[in-house]
């Protein structure tokens, strides 16, 4: 397809008037890539208690529900308590995170069976930690890496994510240079802002929680971490 | 303005005021003599080309902007009872003859100079209210190039609120298009019945006995539909209330004889 | 997609006595532009994010090749292929070519406009290949074999009951005794379906929103997670979009994540907002195989090159279409293709000839209120006045209305012959409008009488009466 892509580049080459030597032009595109981006939002300057307290607000505002707990070893039992809610099976599919096997006794504790790896589709709960949590609109940041399978987040219908309380940050922004501190510009192969359930309004405009991913989103912010 | 020298004001009816309703015009020039302003009509204006200019002949637009802007040379300011007309004249002048070495300078300028007539008294005149009355109630529509073009939304409320015994009722959808469009109405007729029938409909449910707005073009529209509904509500051109010039009959409303 | 544009008079004459149609349109619009409304009010940045925005896409598009160059070697350094296509066949022909050498048989799609846009579906159609669309809206319509209405809400125009027949003629699983007239029911039996699909395809098709070039990413939004789960269990994945999705960073990006949600629903976030890279790493436990991104010119070069540019800004979020008048009267399968509303008006003759959508660009009252909602600032009114001027000047008008309009501008031009011609017309139409003052017919104005009366002149001109002393 290489002769696709002459073609292309080439007309548009035409279409913008470029002739000849494009050293200026490279530059250019050399200098921007180094930068820019738009105006910050107050919504998202914030940091410290307020930035939790305005994530938590806004995360229940996208339908996703969030709760408190010390320590990681409270994950378990707030998970209990969901998956009870819900009347599903004591069995969930998690991340292998160094940070989830911490807090893997306390689900144990609970009568919940673990498994660690990707979840499949008879999963019904799926347990992940987020990488960064964003206080702008309340939703997390997740990341695909070995410990934390992509498929945790889209196929079980309870998704329970804990969420270190050190990682909410303000903007997006700031979730952004935290993947270019941990990554530089190989990012993992996917990273997902989530908020809330998965949702449609396809029918007749009426917003329906549950369409195909997660119909019910809990958030465990862990204090302590 | 007293003891100042008088703004000399060149008033551009506009083609449909010229030939529909003048008395828009005399109202126009009243609101402005009474602000202190010399108002007098420039010679040799017809229309300002908008029609050409929709319908892409750029060439008679151009030829027609030309002549407004010899037409208009010579005025402090060029003042129009309309939002449309003055948009050409503020907006696409300077894009029409951006091109011409010699006419693009004369356009800018004549862009700086003009204004739309209510955003002239309010904006430029600073004028706080009229001294006139109008028992009764009103609701007011914002003629699209007005509103998005020139940004007339507060100015004639804000006169309209100085009419003794006026109260203004809003239509919740005051500033979505009443489906005039110049030729957009007779190119596409059954559209533009439905943009205007949601119209009257929001007018009739104001509960108001008067329609205002700022440019004929939409009112001829509303009222020509109101009329043929049967409706009661009169319609008229804002600058006839805040004029006081009523002794023409409205738009629409009157009884039929 | 085959175009029916020619046919938008009487495609909107039929929408326009359509009830249930009728019915959907007014809540769309009120819903969507409501929501904005909020959405914008709750951000007092938002102005200055539409400047950065256009700014952006400004600047991009002066760079469009080297951009794209930028982003193929970021996407092939990691493992991904990119594919060049400078026509719709040629991007069909590069998806075909893909799922043939993975030898893939179940595809699944994330909503893409693009993919209309160059007849996808029915090019794997023709190779045997049934492509499943997984966006509830725009699996509906697959099911009823018609195009998308809105591109953002491609079943806007249906009603549950729609659905339901859509589902129970498709379906063969579904029990006749299984109640399914609630939406919820609905989604439900969608959503059952749609996970198998999920589960057992190969290939996996999404668009993308935004193509970061410094990272060699995607950036796909969805609400219903359709597009990562496409994305995350077949084993290839497809990204095709059109070339001008590129922007050059991933903080660019952001600006215009922040505009396109609160354009598009009002919303400040998405449900899903996806970055995605390529395959999957080596230790990854998930995600698929093989990456690829097909990148469709299909006539944004030549917009590129023409007066009508600033349309490439565009991010289709359909602002512009949910605060459009027209399309608010007539809905989007009027205008007889993939791009309706404003958008439509000036993409469209683009990509199909303006011969064939003649009527788009004029089917406008240049209310202007898509360009004032616009997220990109599009001055949507002034590029379809560029193509009235390009259809003006190669004489596609119909010769009557050239003939009056011409009239009208040669008499314009001669003021004196213009104040003798408005004198006779007011004093002639004021005497047929009588003592009502009105006339309900008049011969070459049925377009106007037809639907409303004429108000008629009172007698004289103004001109006339000022140069007479009136005042």
């Amino acid at each position: 397809m290489s002769g696709g892509r002459e073609t292309v580049l080439s007309s548009l080459r035409r279409a913008l008037g470029v002739t000849g030597d494009d050293t200026v032009r490279r530059a250019g595109v050399a200098a921007r890539l180094e930068g820019a981006g738009g105006p910050s939002l107050a919504l998202g300057r914030l940091s410290g208690d307020a930035a939790v307290q305005a994530f938590v607000t806004r995360a229940q505002g996208l339908s996703a529900s969030v709760e408190h707990v010390a320590e990681i070893e409270g994950l378990g039992s707030a998970a209990a308590r969901v998956i009870r809610r819900l009347g599903l099976p004591p069995r969930v599919v998690m991340a292998s995170d160094p940070l989830l096997l911490r807090g893997m006794s306390g689900f144990a504790v609970q009568g919940i069976a673990t498994r660690s790896g990707a979840a499949e589709a008879a999963d019904s709960v799926g347990v992940n930690v987020a990488a960064a949590a964003v206080a702008e609109t309340g939703v997390v940041m997740m990341t695909s890496r070995p410990e934390t399978p992509t498929s945790l987040n889209l196929l079980p219908e309870l998704w329970i994510c804990a969420v270190p309380r050190s990682r909410i940050v303000g903007s997006y922004e700031e979730a952004l240079a935290l993947l270019r501190r941990d990554y530089g510009l190989r990012l993992p192969r996917a990273v997902n802002f989530i908020g809330g359930p998965s949702r449609t309004g396809d029918i007749e405009e009426i917003l329906q929680l549950g369409a195909h991913g997660p119909k019910t989103v809990h958030l465990v912010i862990i204090d302590a971490l | 303005m007293t003891g100042e020298v008088p703004l000399r004001v060149g008033l551009f009816p506009t083609c449909l005021v010229d030939l529909f309703r003048p008395v828009v015009g005399f109202a126009a020039a009243q609101l402005l003599t009474r602000a202190g302003c010399e108002v007098s009509l420039p010679e040799g204006l017809t229309c300002c080309g908008q029609p050409s200019y929709n319908s892409g002949d750029r060439r008679s637009a151009q030829r027609l902007a030309r002549q407004v802007i010899s037409a208009c040379e010579g005025f402090d300011y060029i003042v129009i009872p309309s939002g449309s007309c003055g948009g050409m004249l503020r907006h696409h002048y300077p894009e029409l003859l951006a091109d011409d070495a010699l006419w693009a300078p004369r356009a800018r300028q004549l862009a700086e100079r003009s204004y739309e007539l209510l955003s002239f008294l309010v904006d430029v005149l600073k004028l706080e209210g009229v001294d006139t009355a109008f028992p009764g109630t009103a609701t007011y529509h914002d003629s699209c190039s007005g509103l998005r073009e020139l940004g007339v939304k507060t100015q004639p409320r804000k006169l309209l609120a100085s009419v003794e015994g006026l109260a203004l009722t809003e239509m919740p959808g005051a500033e979505t298009c009443c489906g005039f469009g110049g030729t957009f109405c007779v190119k596409y007729p059954a559209i533009s019945n439905r943009m205007v029938s949601d119209k009257c409909t929001e007018a009739q449910a104001t509960g108001a006995k008067l329609l205002l707005a700022g440019d004929l073009g939409c009112l001829m529209n509303i009222a020509g539909k109101l009329s043929r509904l049967g409706s009661p509500i009169e319609v008229r051109h804002v600058a006839e209330v805040l004029a006081g010039r009523l002794e023409v009959p409205a738009l629409c409303g009157r009884a039929d004889p | 997609m085959k175009p029916q544009s020619h046919a938008f008079k009487s495609e909107s004459a039929k929408a326009l006595e359509d009830p249930a149609l009728q019915h959907a349109l007014s809540q769309i619009q009120g819903l969507l532009v409501n929501g904005r409304r909020a959405a914008v009010d709750a951000l007092p940045e938002f102005q200055a994010l539409r400047e950065a925005g256009r700014a952006i896409k400004d600047h991009t598009l002066d760079h469009l090749d080297l951009y794209l160059e930028h982003f193929a070697s970021q996407v092939e350094a990691r493992g991904g292929q990119v594919h060049f296509a400078a026509t719709a066949e040629e991007a069909c022909a590069a998806v075909l070519a893909i799922c043939r050498d993975a030898g893939a048989e179940r595809v699944i799609k994330s909503k893409s406009m693009v993919t209309e846009e160059i007849g996808l579906n029915a090019a794997l159609e023709a190779a045997s290949i049934r492509p499943v669309e997984t966006d509830l809206g725009e699996y509906i319509i697959q099911l009823r074999d018609e195009p998308p209405s809105h591109i953002i809400a491609p079943a806007v125009h249906l009603g549950r009951r729609q659905v339901e027949e859509a589902f129970r003629a498709n379906h063969t699983s579904l029990p006749v005794s299984r109640k399914i007239d609630e939406p919820a029911e609905l989604l439900a039996e969608a959503r059952h379906v749609l996970r198998s699909q999920f589960v057992s395809a190969d290939v996996g098709i999404t668009g993308a929103n935004f193509l970061v070039a410094e990272t060699g990413s995607a950036v796909v939004v969805t609400n219903e997670g359709n597009a990562d789960l496409t994305m995350t269990l077949p084993r290839v994945h497809i990204v095709l979009t059109g070339i001008e999705k590129v922007v050059p960073t991933l903080e660019d990006a952001l600006v215009l994540l922040r505009l396109l949600v609160r354009s598009a629903t009002g919303q400040s976030a998405t449900g899903y907002t996806t970055i995605a890279s390529g395959k999957r790493e080596a230790r990854d436990l998930d995600g698929p195989d093989a990456f690829h991104v097909v990148l469709v010119d299909n006539g944004r070069s030549k917009l590129l090159g023409s007066r009508n540019r600033e349309m490439l800004r565009c991010i289709r979020c359909g602002a512009c279409m949910n605060h459009c008048p027209v399309y608010g009267a007539v809905g989007g399968h009027a205008y007889g293709w993939v791009y309706p509303g404003p958008m439509g008006a000036v993409l469209t003759p683009n990509f199909v000839g303006l011969h064939e959508a003649k009527d788009l660009p004029n089917a406008s009252t240049f209310c202007g209120r898509c360009e004032s909602v616009c997220p990109v600032m599009i001055p949507l009114p002034k590029l379809m006045r560029n193509l009235r001027e390009e259809q003006f000047d190669a004489r596609d008008v119909a010769r009557s209305q050239r003939w009056a309009l011409g009239l009208w501008a040669t008499v314009a031009a001669h003021p004196t012959l213009y104040r003798f011609a408005s004198r006779l017309g007011a004093r002639v139409l004021a005497r047929l409008g009588g003592r009502r003052g009105k006339l309900a017919r008049l011969p070459l104005a049925r377009g106007w009488t037809g639907h409303r009366d004429l108000p008629a002149p009172t007698g004289s001109t103004f001109t006339d009466l000022w140069k007479g002393g009136a005042r």
